[in-house]
């Protein structure tokens, strides 16, 4: 078999195994849902969990047939050995461009302008992350948004559910800026690449010096101050009991804990 | 391609085995899974580094997520306990710990094998990494940390979002019959739970590590130490030629080799065209690099793999044989404190008639209080008022089953009707057909009525009355037990 046809075997078996393990996931997500909404709450049993999950018995099966029907696929029909390829960096490429390249006047502030820009997008993103932080940490350190220990299995779960209602707009903004910045950066980046290239003369050498090595780390120093104050909490803990509680905790089930309610 | 080189495919990587031992090491209760206890030994003391639920029926060791959000409630010595080991694993290891030792990332690397299309790296997945900070601060330091404070344990995130939980305590747990009484707990948060654990996993088949790279709070915690640990990958800048293949064969989120999101798997230790990648760590462990020292002769090298792959085996089945031995057995049945309660199926008595209903003490999934009793029995009859008073006031979380003795049940009803026609006690019959015996006699009754066996939420016997008792006994045992 040629390899352009083994190839194709094994792209529409995956897309097929894909398709099936979604379906799984959707039908088990859907049962236990159902279980939930439509059981004898608040009392389950073990065959009533079970009658509601038969019906998704076939695609659930089915799944798990064809993810091992794919390894034996991929056992008789194995992909090519990978071809690493250095990934595109165009900050990289952009750095040492520049390093060798002489600018004309205009082309210089053009690049200045493009990377002034880039800068600020960043410091951007980077305040709209401190800002999203802190208005969260506002949120939830505030103790009045959690209800008190006697109403925590009424009101808890939506407190929680409030708590990320909060925390979404305080991610996503600075996430959707992050990425906008990321794609702004690279085509910025890229069209600079292109200018350079291009526009300007690529001397030999470089034309400008390396930055000075920055002082050294104090990796060593750091890591035995942390070992230090380790082994002194550790052994402090112990010695004074904290290992009771511990084990307290491990040996008793907290079935909150684990989910089961 | 013959057959054998394509097998040659199928061996796993040393990191595989690694993983494999370090998950069968910290879950090596192998008995746990088939008793569906859960193991009670000094060693859960200790906690293991990797993310692996204390309450599954296999752990031996304490989840140090677990114990770190437990530890804000409990005494201060508790907390300087757990931050010293979190300490000196991250200040050891890093995140090294998630690469080789993790058993659920172990979990997430066998699932990512299947054959399906995959959804590689990009900026986004990067900026979608710092999701885990997010998690950590809020989950496991903010909302356990504001609740130590009202003197409530509250471990959010194991609550809320640990998949490991799901799927190492709670289904491990729930797949075993003897824990039947729990799915009397199912309810919203198991269902959102479920829900989260299956995204997950499925998400882990397309998405490399899913949960590792944008959820897990004890990645993030140990990705703090990743540049100072004593074991894992550096990059030798001097030997670098920023090739970037390195990057290019790494699944992972990383900037550069060693940085917070490396989990030193070692990968790119191979691909390195000029050797820059290597090991770190004490020159007992880790194998000098090129040119500092002569490589030993593959014979001792050989033998040194053979002694060493000998003593880890050793140590395993050491380790599994000895939790094999020592834990206990699923709770015995008996009649004593502390064995598991006789399941059977008892006939209701109504104000009417005997039914053909029945209830199981063992299987209401509450607190369940058994009273043998009798309408011939005055003392039985003295003390039924705290029975009904104990179901009514403790109505959500203990049930009382008053179980007439098989002489003269016929009475029962119109007794019932006459005093108790809409109290919240179950009144059943003892049909003596109970293991061929009075369920009373299979209970340890001996011949002195009224007795008392108060059953916790899983069916075993906490306490035993061989007389009468007052109210104040059975709010005192039902409290001790809520």
């Amino acid at each position: 078999m040629t390899n352009e046809r083994a190839k194709t075997i094994r792209r529409i078996y995956g897309i097929l195994l894909s398709l099936s393990l979604v379906v799984a996931a959707v039908c088990l997500m859907v049962a236990c849902v159902g279980v939930y909404r439509n059981g004898a709450a608040p009392l389950y049993s073990r065959e009533e969990v079970a009658a509601a999950f038969a019906p998704i018995a076939v695609p659930v099966y089915l799944s798990l047939a064809l993810t091992v029907g794919g390894a034996v696929l991929h056992l008789l029909l194995p992909a090519e050995g990978e071809r690493l390829r250095a990934p595109y960096r165009p900050a990289r490429v952009l750095h040492s461009l520049r390093q060798r390249a002489v600018l004309t006047e205009e082309q210089q502030s053009v690049a200045k302008r493009a990377q002034k820009t880039r800068r600020l997008h960043s410091w951007i993103t980077a305040a709209l992350t401190v800002v999203g932080a802190a208005v969260f940490l506002v949120y939830a350190l505030n103790g009045a948004h959690f209800p008190s220990p006697d109403r925590i299995k009424e009101e808890l779960n939506a407190a929680m559910l409030q708590a990320m209602w909060v925390l979404l707009p305080c991610a996503a903004v600075p996430f959707a800026y992050g990425v906008f910045t990321g794609c702004y950066c690279r085509r910025s980046m890229e069209r600079e690449i292109a200018l350079l290239k291009k526009g300007a003369y690529l001397s030999a050498e470089p034309t400008e010096t390396q930055a000075a090595a920055k002082g050294g780390f104090p990796v060593t120093a750091v890591r035995l101050a942390l070992l230090a104050v380790g082994l002194f909490l550790l052994i402090y803990g112990f010695a004074t009991g904290g290992i009771a509680d511990v084990l307290t905790k491990a040996v008793n089930i907290c079935t909150e804990c684990i989910g089961l309610g | 391609m013959a057959l054998t080189e394509k097998l040659k495919r199928w061996i796993p990587t040393k990191r595989k085995i690694m993983q494999l031992y370090f998950a069968v090491l910290f879950n090596a209760n192998l008995k746990g899974f088939v008793s569906g206890n859960i193991y009670k030994g000094n060693t859960k003391a200790m906690c293991v580094p990797g993310l692996n639920c204390y309450s599954c029926p296999g752990a031996v060791g304490a989840c140090p997520l677990g114990s770190l959000q437990g530890s804000f409630s409990a005494d201060r010595s508790t907390l300087y306990y757990v931050c010293g080991i979190l300490v000196l694993y991250g200040v050891l290891f890093g995140r090294m710990i998630c690469g080789w030792l993790c058993p659920f990332g172990l979990i997430q690397d066998l699932l990512h094998k299947i054959k399906t299309p995959k959804v590689g790296k990009s900026p986004v997945t990067r900026l979608l990494s710092g999701l885990k900070y997010v998690v950590l601060v809020f989950f496991v330091l903010v909302v356990p940390i504001t609740y130590a404070f009202r003197d409530t344990p509250l471990p959010a995130f194991c609550k809320y979002i640990c998949p490991a939980g799901t799927l190492e305590g709670g289904l491990s747990l729930l797949a075993n019959e003897v824990n039947d009484s729990y799915f009397s707990m199912l309810g919203p948060l198991f269902t959102w739970k479920f829900l989260v654990m299956v995204s997950i996993l499925v998400g882990c088949v397309f998405v490399f590590r899913l949960f590792c790279r944008f959820l897990c709070p004890l990645g993030a915690l140990y990705s703090l130490f990743n540049r100072i640990s004593l074991f894992g990958v550096k990059l030798e800048s001097a030997k670098c030629t920023d090739c970037g293949l390195c990057i290019s064969k790494c699944k992972l989120d990383i900037r550069r080799v060693g940085d917070r999101e490396c989990v030193s798997c070692g990968e790119c230790v191979d691909v390195c065209p000029t050797k820059a990648i290597v090991w770190k760590g004490p020159a007992v462990f880790v194998k000098k690099n090129e040119g500092e020292t002569a490589a030993p002769a593959p014979k001792k090298r050989t033998v040194t793999r053979i002694v060493a792959a000998v003593v880890m085996l050793a140590v395993l089945v050491g380790t599994v044989g000895y939790y094999w031995v020592t834990a206990p057995d699923a709770a015995t049945v008996g009649t004593e404190v502390g064995d598991m309660c006789y399941s059977y199926d008892l006939p209701i008595i109504t104000a009417d008639a005997i039914t053909d209903a029945t209830i199981n003490p063992t299987e209401t999934g509450k607190i369940t209080i058994v009273n043998f009793w009798g309408t011939w029995c005055s003392g039985c009859v003295a003390e039924l008022p705290y029975f009904d008073k104990i179901a009514s006031a403790y109505a959500d979380t203990v049930t009382v089953v008053a179980v007439h003795t098989n002489m003269i049940a016929e009475t029962a009803p119109a007794f019932i009707e006459s005093y108790y026609p809409d109290s919240a006690i179950v009144f059943a019959k003892d049909d003596g057909e109970a293991f061929k015996e009075l369920y009373y006699t299979a209970l340890g009754g001996r011949d002195s009525y009224p007795y008392t066996v108060v059953l916790d939420e899983n069916g075993i016997i906490r306490n035993v009355y061989v007389s009468s008792v007052t109210y104040k006994d059975l709010q005192s045992a039902v409290d001790a037990l809520l």
